[in-house]
Parts: C-alpha cells; sequence; structure tokens
C-alpha cells in the first residue's frame, strides 16, 4: 500500500513536467547527478545516463536548464577585488628578511 | 656547496615562488578577506601563508598545483590562528558541522528553485551579500568551487574532508545560496 502511494506522490510530483510514471525513480537519480554534471565531475557512464534522460523528460530537461543558467548568473557575479599593494609589498619584504638569515 | 650554488639555487627558488606562488595573491586576498572580513587580519593572514609557503618550500613539487596548496596553508592558519580569535563567538563549532554534514543522506534532495531571470535582474552586490550571509564552511566552499574553480578532489584536499563530503556540502551551500537570493527575488517582483 505505501509503496503504492510513493509512486503515485512520484507521479504527482512530475506529472507537470509530463515525467511519465515509469520514470519517477530515474527522475530522483538524475536530480542527484544533476550537481555532478554541472561541476562536470560525472563519470562518462553517468553522464551517457544523464543526457539520456533528459532527452526524454521536459521536467528534468528544463531543471538542468534553469540549474545550469543559475549558476553561471551567480559565478559571474561573484566579484573580487585586488590584493592591496601594501599587503603584496609586505609579503616580499618579509620573504627578502627571512631569506637572508 | 660553494657560495654560489647556494646563490644560485636561492636565486632558483625566488623565481619559482614569485612565478608559481605570487601570481595567486589575488586569490588567496579575497579568500582571506572572505574569511576574516578584517582587513588587518586578512593582510595578516597573507603574509602568514606566504611566509610558510617560502619556509616549506621544499616539500612543495614545483609545476603541481600551487594555487590548491597555498589555499589548503591559508585554511589551516585560519582555523588554527584566527577561529580561536573569532568575532563569532556562539557560532557552532567547527568540527559539530563537519560532523553533521558528513552523514549520508542529509538534505541531499532538498533543491531551491531559482529563476535564471530573477538572478540577471540582481546585481553584483546582492549576490556577495548573499555569500557573505552564510556561514564560513558554506561560504568557503561556494567560494572555491564557484570563485575559484577548483574540482571536487582538489577542495577535498585543501579542506581535508572526503569528497563525498565536498558534494554534499557544496549542494547544500548553494541551495542556501540561492534561498537567500530567492528571498530579494521575491522583493523585487519575480
Amino acid at each position: 500500500m505505501s509503496s503504492m502511494l510513493k509512486n503515485f506522490t512520484n507521479w504527482f510530483k512530475w506529472s507537470n513536467g509530463k515525467c511519465d510514471e515509469k520514470m519517477s525513480s530515474a527522475c530522483e537519480e538524475v536530480v542527484r547527478l544533476m550537481q555532478l554534471i554541472i561541476d562536470d565531475e560525472a563519470s562518462e557512464e553517468d553522464e551517457k545516463k544523464f543526457h539520456s534522460h533528459v532527452g526524454q523528460c521536459t521536467s528534468c530537461f528544463n531543471k538542468y536548464e534553469m540549474d545550469k543558467s543559475v549558476l553561471e548568473e551567480i559565478k559571474s557575479k561573484l566579484g573580487s577585488k585586488p590584493c592591496p599593494q601594501e599587503v603584496v609589498n609586505s609579503i616580499r619584504q618579509k620573504i627578502r628578511e627571512i631569506s637572508h638569515n | 656547496m660553494s657560495d654560489g650554488t647556494i646563490d644560485e639555487a636561492k636565486k632558483v627558488k625566488d623565481a619559482s615562488f614569485e612565478s608559481e606562488f605570487m601570481v595567486h595573491v589575488n586569490a588567496l586576498y579575497n579568500f582571506a578577506y572572505r574569511l576574516t572580513y578584517d582587513e588587518d587580519d586578512a593582510n595578516d593572514l597573507m603574509q602568514d601563508t606566504f611566509l610558510k609557503a617560502y619556509r616549506f618550500f621544499d616539500s612543495y613539487e614545483t609545476g603541481t598545483n600551487a594555487k590548491a596548496w597555498l589555499f589548503r596553508i591559508l585554511k589551516n592558519s585560519f582555523i588554527n590562528d584566527y577561529r580561536k580569535k573569532s568575532k563569532e563567538p556562539d557560532k557552532v563549532d567547527y568540527h559539530e558541522v563537519e560532523s553533521y554534514y558528513n552523514s549520508d543522506g542529509k538534505d541531499v534532495d532538498i533543491t531551491v528553485d531559482l529563476r535564471v531571470d530573477a538572478v540577471q535582474g540582481m546585481l553584483g552586490d546582492e549576490v556577495m551579500i548573499a555569500l557573505n550571509r552564510l556561514d564560513v564552511d558554506f561560504r568557503t566552499i561556494i567560494i572555491l568551487s564557484d570563485l575559484e574553480g577548483f574540482k571536487y578532489d582538489e577542495m577535498a584536499k585543501i579542506l581535508d574532508i572526503p569528497v563525498g563530503t565536498v558534494r554534499s556540502r557544496l549542494h547544500r551551500a548553494r541551495n542556501l545560496l540561492k534561498a537567500s537570493l530567492k528571498g530579494y527575488a521575491g522583493e523585487m517582483g519575480y
């Protein structure tokens, strides 16, 4: 009874993405793999599995595209400032001091 | 060893130090600043790190991952020297946080949905503020991964944690960041 309920819940969760019932556990695995894929850390086998699934599943495809874009956007907005010159100078000064001993 | 040879060896060392280590000052300074939020502390952390790197230069293999090596030294200096005099005395103990996130399955399946057009509408400041609000461990892993581009195994070495922990901590950190940004997005009408 509870596994039937679980299957129904999964189907309901993914139904708006037209991902059919048989794919639901595959979707869960794909979502787990998504970070690895986006970070280019997945095995070749997992990559094949992933791309084969998102090619057929609208919901997962959309989620993948969105996650990729959001991460790219965040990365582009993570600013950084240059190291102050006085810090660089102090480092070089200290190195000079210890290397002359 | 003659004086000439010693001088020559020193020249080679100094040249390597300059070309392999000093090139990373900007990245390291940003990391130091984001850990301490204090220019003087960041400065001290930088001095400390580069001096250690120079002293232990012989244990570094030329041409290998200098950036990761330096980040690891800085992170360890931070934990040893600055964490103790942290301005956040009521924060959770470092080891407690680590062991919590070492356990499998915690929060792995929770994801935050955030629309890309919402993030596009944001200024860099908002993203940085959201980043700065994260706990130091989550902030660190976002910096290492998304700002500095380290791979999982590099981060595992820098942070002295298993690759599995890198994955789960990064996943959690990104969700926290997205959740924070989602708040801003809501305010902006997305």
